[in-house]
């Protein structure tokens, strides 16, 4: 049981390293997804049963629970939706951090469905757009 | 005592078969990867029109003596065509909610349809029943459930809505006709329905 909560705790740890703001690293949404279910799974089958994960709802329902929530899902689900929260902003980011180089290599590419992105990633454009718009695209991961 | 529903995620990407089933907790990413990769073109007809379908569907409900018909209707037929990976994901009975344990199942989808190389794709978000209960009900429970998929990659893990339609077939196309209420009806399908 000790070495589940050392786990555990190191799990939350990683995900809150990675949810942190200049992270490089983008954990894939599975892996995030694993550590809410292995700390939360009996915490939110007994307490949000029926609670959809999107919109804060499930995250409001935790704190309403709180009395009843465990430690180890109290330390991992706000990491969790954090990580996931910040993936969504190095997503919406892309396209601005993109710009100049989506305009000088990729402008015969149509926008707004990928085809850009996949023109950026391309093995012979990669090492020549900005290393900004790179770690954009790794933060996204969308890679 | 709830009973639990199990419905199986389908994703379908490049032509020509009907897709491998994983059991749950099986599944990789890569297998998700590999099943939908270069569907591209060859997915063709990007002009699957849900709406149609869906009227499509509800006229042959009306229709006496198509229950558990050995084939469904064309355009359902056509779809089927298209090739696709097949996952267990489990909702609670007789509800929309997905259950804690296949939201994993959801995620590994999500990060499967950010890769840049479905980025282009559009696909068809399919929920389909076994044959115990009305037609109807069906067609509406699975219609919530496909949707509920559709919600929940949107809302949690950022796919782009664009990328998405949601639609439930009920019962009108059973994976095992020979056995219309065996469990391997029960399933969600994710078919690629051409670039977007």
């Amino acid at each position: 049981m000790r070495k589940l909560s050392i786990l555990i705790a190191g799990l939350a740890t990683t995900l809150l390293v990675v949810a942190a703001p200049a992270s490089a690293e983008t954990i894939s949404y599975a892996e995030a997804t694993r550590a809410l279910i292995a700390a939360c799974g009996a915490d939110i089958n007994a307490n949000c049963k029926g609670v959809k994960p999107g919109g804060n709802r499930l995250q409001a329902c935790l704190a309403e629970k709180a009395g009843n929530v465990s430690p180890q899902c109290k330390e991992t689900y706000a990491a969790v939706f954090a990580s996931l929260a910040a993936r969504a902003k190095a997503q919406a980011a892309v396209p601005q951090l993109c710009k100049y180089d989506a305009e000088r290599y990729c402008s015969n590419f149509r926008a707004g469905d990928g085809r850009i992105l996949r023109c950026l990633i391309r093995s012979d454009h990669v090492r020549k757009v900005s290393k900004k718009c790179n770690q954009a695209i790794t933060d996204a991961g969308w890679r | 005592m709830p009973i639990r529903a199990v419905l199986l995620v389908s994703l379908s990407l490049a032509a020509g078969y009907t897709g491998t089933a994983f059991a749950q907790g099986t599944l990789t990413e890569g297998q998700i990867l590999q099943s939908l990769a270069g569907a591209g073109a060859a997915a063709g007809a990007a002009g699957y029109d849900v709406q149609a379908i869906r009227s499509e569907i509800d006229q042959r409900i009306r229709v006496e003596g198509t229950e558990n018909a050995a084939s469904p209707p064309p355009t359902l037929q056509a779809l089927a065509q298209l090739p696709n990976i097949t996952v267990d994901v489990q909702f609670d009975f007789d509800s929309d909610w997905i259950l804690p344990e296949s939201w994993v199942t959801v995620a590994q989808i999500a990060d499967a349809l950010h890769y840049p190389v479905l980025l282009t794709n559009k696909f068809a978000i399919v929920g389909h029943t076994d044959a115990k209960g009305s037609r109807e009900y069906n067609r509406e429970l699975s219609d919530r459930r496909a949707f509920s998929v559709m919600e929940m990659l949107v809302t949690t893990f950022n796919v782009d809505p664009a990328m998405l339609v949601a639609v439930g077939f009920g019962e009108e196309q059973l994976r095992d006709p020979q056995n219309p209420d065996s469990g391997v009806n029960r399933r969600v399908q994710l078919i690629n329905i051409g670039p977007r």
